[in-house]
């Protein structure tokens, strides 16, 4: 699209011409009040917030449904705007509930934000408030509060447009119009926890996070989904080491705005059953000792030349660096050429929308880096030391476990407590990808960084460090500066990722055959929830 | 006398927008099902067919309970909530079963101009029922509506798809007892 | 006085079957229509200076004019035979006397815009006027007046009487076309308007019965014939129904432009046992209410009712007498807007509700002085800030009730009751 001049409050500046005013003011940096407009969902024009003044029309427009055009004038800040913006939000409050102390919104709701900046209304509403339904259960995710709704429709446009399910409708009609689904069934799509994150008030509130904890103490971190191989991007929220949980982060590319609610839930991994210590034969050790246990381990099997008889399994869980280090590892330190890995999940859902069969965030990086191998074959011969990275591979193949019974020496290195860890002599802790960074390479060849969050848990290190510091007792140079630095051998050792440099990978990600990003849509930059 | 109460009015704590269940699935007579294919017939979407499909079920099943919102749903390829929102939004369609006589008094400003209210003591007082009810017996029911385009018999009342006004104190009593003995 | 040209067939016996309508004259001037180009049809509804009946008054030639002429998409004709507008009963008339005058109507809109499908929207309540208008379409298939290849001109057309369910909003034109599609009457955001995208996505007329009923006389006698009626900017006859407190409600078809007077006074036999005219709402409930002495002065057409400041809208005249309280009226004209906000619109939703709480509670005696500049300030909040005017017709008339008859809202203020009728309204106290 072609870029024009408009004026905003005077201010002449660039903007995309067809695009709507609300994004076009946001793009220079003028924020205009609205709670029905939401670009994954369209206009739909209902809460009259985003009322403002075109130069040369005589009634005030709503600017979600006014388009940039060569010459266009425009004012967010007129009295007259001001009088009718601040107007539409004291009828928006006319029923609202007082409830800004107990609502989990509270901190991220469209209506305390206005209110803050805009309503300089002192209360005229001395009228008994139309009372609606509280706390009802609409699905089983999802709660509704009928009494705190803004009745914007960008629920039931979600259902209708998005998933195409369609399970909530405004009924009734004028001030009685209330949401709510069919009698008898529920909001239970795979998709139903957007509903809260659009939901610009504290109608729609997700029943995992409700009263978890106050939105303000929360912090923020560009993270990716590890739910399946689509890479979902999201926002990870934490406090003190502790994650409560994700939200989409736009990626028109990926995700567009959504995630899936079984992949929302897989923060709870983040948290639990961490297998945070060393554990030798079923005990917690000191974690030197544990590390000094397994570069024992090694020299012995590499001292009596057994390092190539070693085998590194690999997992399409892990992140590009664990994986890119573990080879090494395997081909420097072992000496084997017996390292890889691949799936050993049952397939999950696919749909239409975004989830994919492959329960794996990183099944192309693994391929990427040339490891993908059936672990049964990989494991069939037996061999001195087997190193395990993440995963469950006996918890999710039994079969699995009779391989790995016959390696002498088994080492798991991963971030939970499962099967595997407990059927291995030596298991290591491993952070998780909220605990460092890295990358994944989504099914499409996409490669997406995720941030860290937070410090790692108890004594859990990065991959590469954790294999560096067993390194120390064989007397490998073996190890990496941090995330960037490895990154920076991994281009330049490994030819599908040639040339792909950090910044270029971006928040929103690059193909690894870059010529196919052509086409892309490009996105609007979204900022924290609601919108 | 009862104090005025409009069922869909107060909702707090119950069903957004109250809608009953029959207790029983329902399906059109063979007659409405032909009646429905040439409805079909008449539109370039199903969809459009919602109401004139909600009329014919209202009419061979009395009300539009949830079995017959499910089946209008099913028969024109809708998600159920979607039908419900058209039940709800619009006031002809009966989610509660009805008197075999709906009677339903305009109380806007040209029947209220020529003495509505007090016809609709009369109706209240007659009938022994207020606003939204049905007498015991099952016969009559009483609502209030919004103008009905008879504003020339003000004050008048829709009974079934009949008008009749203009009523005075006498002649809306008489009324009633005529509903009485037709319905007999 | 009176001037019938659309009521003219009215008292004939039986009238609205097709034999007396053929009798009358009926079904001949289509057969003219069809040896004209379409365009030239247009051009005279243009010079005919035709403006729509519904309300809104826009010229109907001009609105065909919009539709895009170069399209593979069908264009559909809704005929709205809402008529919810409280006071009007015009179209209830038309439909029960004269409903094949109304299929000719459509026939000749239909040849003129290139329609291939006219749906005629009628409201739910309308039992006699629905069976009236069902069967006359019924009738005109079996003649060969609708159908494919009309008067073998090649020229195909079908009607379709689809019934509403009881929603006022179903009559503001894009309410009507959702509410045909299937869906709740929501009203559309415009642009895109109906002419361009309309029902079904595709170009659509929405005109008022009175409207296309107007125009088959047109046809037959011409622009300049029409034009001889009515003044220079709203041409030809209105129907208008005029209720509340005069001696003769009832429908009458007089020229545009006759005084007020004439029509209350005269034609509907003035006020009844004598009283006084205390107001006059001459459009229906949705426009500035006139007082006694401005409605006498007042002419009806277009522009002379927006000079004295209020509007024609539909022709649905209620009259109140002297003994008329102002605040329970405008309490009772609140009511059926709160009822009938289709409630997207904040302002209107919660606007609605709102105003009419604040009147009951004037109404009750239990209001303050302080609610009146607040009734009027949410007014103003509530004004040409909405998807469509329901909003403003619920607040133009709260602002010109406060305006025009302040002195009686003041005096409920602490009376505690309504001092003009002595009581309040136990019926408005208790709707909630
Ligand atoms: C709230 C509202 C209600 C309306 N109700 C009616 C109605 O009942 N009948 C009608 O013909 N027009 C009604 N209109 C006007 C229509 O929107 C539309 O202007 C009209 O049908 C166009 O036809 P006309 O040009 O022939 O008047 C209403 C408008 C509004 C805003
Ligand atoms: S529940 Fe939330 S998203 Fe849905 S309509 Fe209400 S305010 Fe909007
Ligand atoms: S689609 Fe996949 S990546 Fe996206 S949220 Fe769901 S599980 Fe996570
Ligand atoms: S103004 Fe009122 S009736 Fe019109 S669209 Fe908005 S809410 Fe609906
Ligand atoms: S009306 Fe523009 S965002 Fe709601």
């Amino acid at each position: 699209m072609a870029k024009v001049t408009i004026q905003i409050n005077g201010q002449e500046v660039q903007a995309e011409e067809g695009l709507n005013l609300i994004e076009a003011a946001r793009a220079a940096g003028v924020e205009i009040p609205h709670f029905c407009y939401h670009p994954g969902l369209g206009v739909d024009g209902n809460c009259r917030q985003c009322l403002i003044e075109i130069e040369g029309v005589s009634k005030l427009q709503i600017a979600c449904n006014s388009f940039v055009k060569e010459g266009l004038a425009f004012r967010t800040d007129s009295d007259r705007v001001k009088q009718m913006q601040a107007g539409v939000l004291e009828f928006l409050f006319l029923n609202h509930p007082l409830d800004c102390p107990i609502c989990d919104q509270s901190g991220e709701c469209l209506l305390q934000d206005y209110y803050m900046s805009n309503g300089k209304y002192e209360s005229r509403l001395d009228l008994p408030k139309h009372h609606k339904r509280k706390a009802v259960p609409v699905g089983p995710r999802v709660m509704l509060d009928a009494e705190r709704c803004v009745l914007c429709t960008r629920c039931t446009r979600f259902c209708d447009q998005v998933t195409k399910t369609g399970e909530l409708r405004i009924v009734n009609r004028g001030y009685r119009a209330e949401i709510t689904t069919f009698p008898g069934r529920e909001l239970d799509n795979d998709y139903s926890l957007n509903t809260v994150d659009i939901c610009p008030v504290g109608a729609l509130t997700s029943r995992d996070f409700r009263f978890q904890k106050r939105v303000w103490h929360l912090r923020t971190a560009k993270s990716l989904c590890t739910g399946c191989a689509r890479g979902c991007n999201t926002y990870l929220e934490f406090d003190d080491g502790k994650a409560y949980r994700y939200r989409p982060r736009e990626n028109m590319a990926v995700n567009d705005f959504w995630m899936c609610d079984p992949g929302r839930v897989t923060y709870k991994e983040l948290n639990d059953n961490r297998l945070d210590v060393a554990i030798v034969e079923g005990q917690e050790r000191p974690f030197h000792e544990a590390l000094e246990l397994a570069g024992s381990w090694i020299n012995e099997a590499v001292g009596s030349g057994k390092g190539s008889d070693a085998v590194v399994l690999v997992s399409p869980q892990c992140s590009t660096e664990v994986l890119y280090a573990a080879k090494k590892f395997a081909l420097d330190v072992l000496g084997t050429t017996r390292v890889g890995g691949g799936n050993v999940r049952p397939a999950g859902v696919e749909d239409e929308i975004l989830r994919r069969a492959d329960t794996n965030p990183n099944s192309r990086g693994l391929e990427a880096l040339g490891l993908t191998r059936n672990p049964a074959d990989l494991l069939s011969d037996g061999g001195s030391v087997l190193l395990i990275f993440g995963d469950d591979p006996i918890g999710f193949q039994k079969d699995l476990a009779d391989g790995i019974q016959t390696f002498q020496r088994v080492i798991y290195v991963g971030s939970n407590e499962n099967s595997t860890s407990g059927a291995a002599g030596l298991a290591l802790p491993m952070a998780p990808h909220s605990e460092c960074d890295g990358t994944f390479v989504n099914f499409e060849g996409r490669v997406q960084r995720f941030r860290k969050a937070f410090t790692p848990r108890g004594d859990a290190l990065w991959g590469p460090n954790l294999l560096a510091r067993i390194a120390e007792f064989t007397g490998d140079e073996f190890g990496w500066n941090g995330p960037k630095d490895l990154w920076q051998e991994l281009t330049s050792n490994e030819p599908t990722f040639a040339n792909l440099e950090y910044a270029q990978v971006g928040d929103e990600g690059r193909l690894l055959d870059a010529g196919q990003d052509a086409g892309r849509d490009a996105g609007v930059t979204a900022p924290a929830s609601g919108r | 006398m009862q104090p005025y109460q409009n069922p869909n009015l107060d909702i707090a704590g119950r069903d957004a927008c109250p809608v009953e269940s029959m207790g029983h699935a329902v399906r059109f007579s063979d007659e409405n099902q032909k009646r429905f294919a040439e409805l079909l017939t008449r539109y370039p979407t199903k969809q459009a067919a919602v109401l004139p499909t909600l009329w014919m079920a209202q009419e061979e099943f009395g009300w539009c309970s949830t079995e017959v919102i499910e089946y209008v749903a099913e028969l024109l390829d809708l998600p159920p909530s979607h039908v419900y929102g058209v039940v709800s939004f619009y006031t002809m369609y009966y989610r509660r079963p009805m008197g075999k006589y709906h009677i339903q008094l305009c109380t806007n400003i040209s029947c209220m101009l020529m003495g509505g209210e007090t016809i609709l003591e009369c109706l209240r007082e007659k009938l022994g029922i207020g606003l939204g009810e049905t007498t015991p017996d099952g016969l009559i029911s009483l609502d209030e509506v919004e103008c009905l385009a008879a504003c020339d018999i003000a004050p008048m009342c829709q009974m079934n798809d009949e008008y009749h006004g203009p009523f005075t104190p006498e002649s809306v009593g008489q009324f009633v007892d005529q509903l009485r003995a037709r319905g007999k | 006085m009176e001037v019938k040209l659309l009521t003219q067939r009215y008292d004939n016996p039986e009238s609205w079957t097709l034999a007396a309508y053929e009798k009358a004259g009926g079904y001949q001037v289509f057969k003219k229509a069809f040896a004209m180009d379409p365009e030239q049809i247009i051009n005279v509804v243009k010079e005919s200076g035709l403006r729509g009946r519904g309300g809104a008054g826009f010229p109907t030639g001009m609105k065909w004019g919009f539709v895009p002429k170069e399209t593979d998409k069908p264009k559909y004709l809704c005929v709205n035979a809402d008529e919810s507008e409280p006071g009007t009963f015009k179209d209830r008339d038309l439909l029960t006397k004269d409903p094949h005058a109304l299929i000719e109507g459509i026939i000749i809109t239909g040849w003129a815009v290139g329609i291939s499908h006219a749906y005629i929207y009628i409201r739910g309540e309308f039992g006699v006027p629905y069976y009236r208008i069902r069967d006359a379409v019924k009738e005109a298939y079996e003649k060969g007046y609708l159908g494919r290849d009309i008067n073998g001109k090649g020229y195909s057309l079908d009607v379709t009487v689809h019934r509403g369910a009881g929603a006022y909003i179903c009559g503001e034109e894009t309410g009507l076309i959702e509410s045909l599609e299937g869906k709740k009457g929501q009203p559309r955001l415009k642009p895109p308007f109906p002419a361009v995208v309309g029902v079904f996505g595709c170009p659509t007329v929405v005109n008022n019965v009175e409207t296309i009923q107007a125009v088959p006389w047109i046809l037959e006698h011409g622009a300049e014939a029409y034009r001889k009626y009515g003044t220079e900017k709203s041409p030809g006859t209105k129907l208008f129904s005029v209720s509340g407190h005069v001696n003769r409600p009832g429908n009458y078809e007089i020229e545009l432009g006759l005084p007020c007077k004439t029509l209350v006074h005269d034609l509907c036999g003035g006020i009844r046992d004598g009283k006084r005219q205390k107001a006059n709402i001459v459009g229906g409930s949705s426009v500035p209410v006139l007082t006694g002495e401005e409605a006498d002065a007042v002419h009806l057409d277009y522009e002379s009712c927006v000079e004295a400041g209020t509007m024609l809208g539909s022709g649905g005249m209620i009259v109140m007498d002297e003994d008329t309280c102002m605040v329970w009226a405008l309490a009772v004209i609140l009511k059926f807007y709160a009822h009938e906000s289709c409630g997207q619109c904040s302002p209107c939703r919660e606007g609605t509700a709102w105003i009419r709480n604040l009147v009951f509670r004037l109404e009750s005696g239990h209001g303050t002085s302080a609610d009146l500049d607040k009734l009027l300030s949410i007014c103003d909040n509530m004004m040409g800030t909405t998807i469509c005017v329901l909003s403003d017709a619920a607040a133009m008339p709260t602002e010109s009730f406060i305006r025009k008859f302040r002195t009686e809202f003041e005096a409920h203020v602490g009376a505690g009751r309504c001092p003009i009728r002595g009581k309040s309204s136990h019926f408005l106290e208790s709707v909630h």
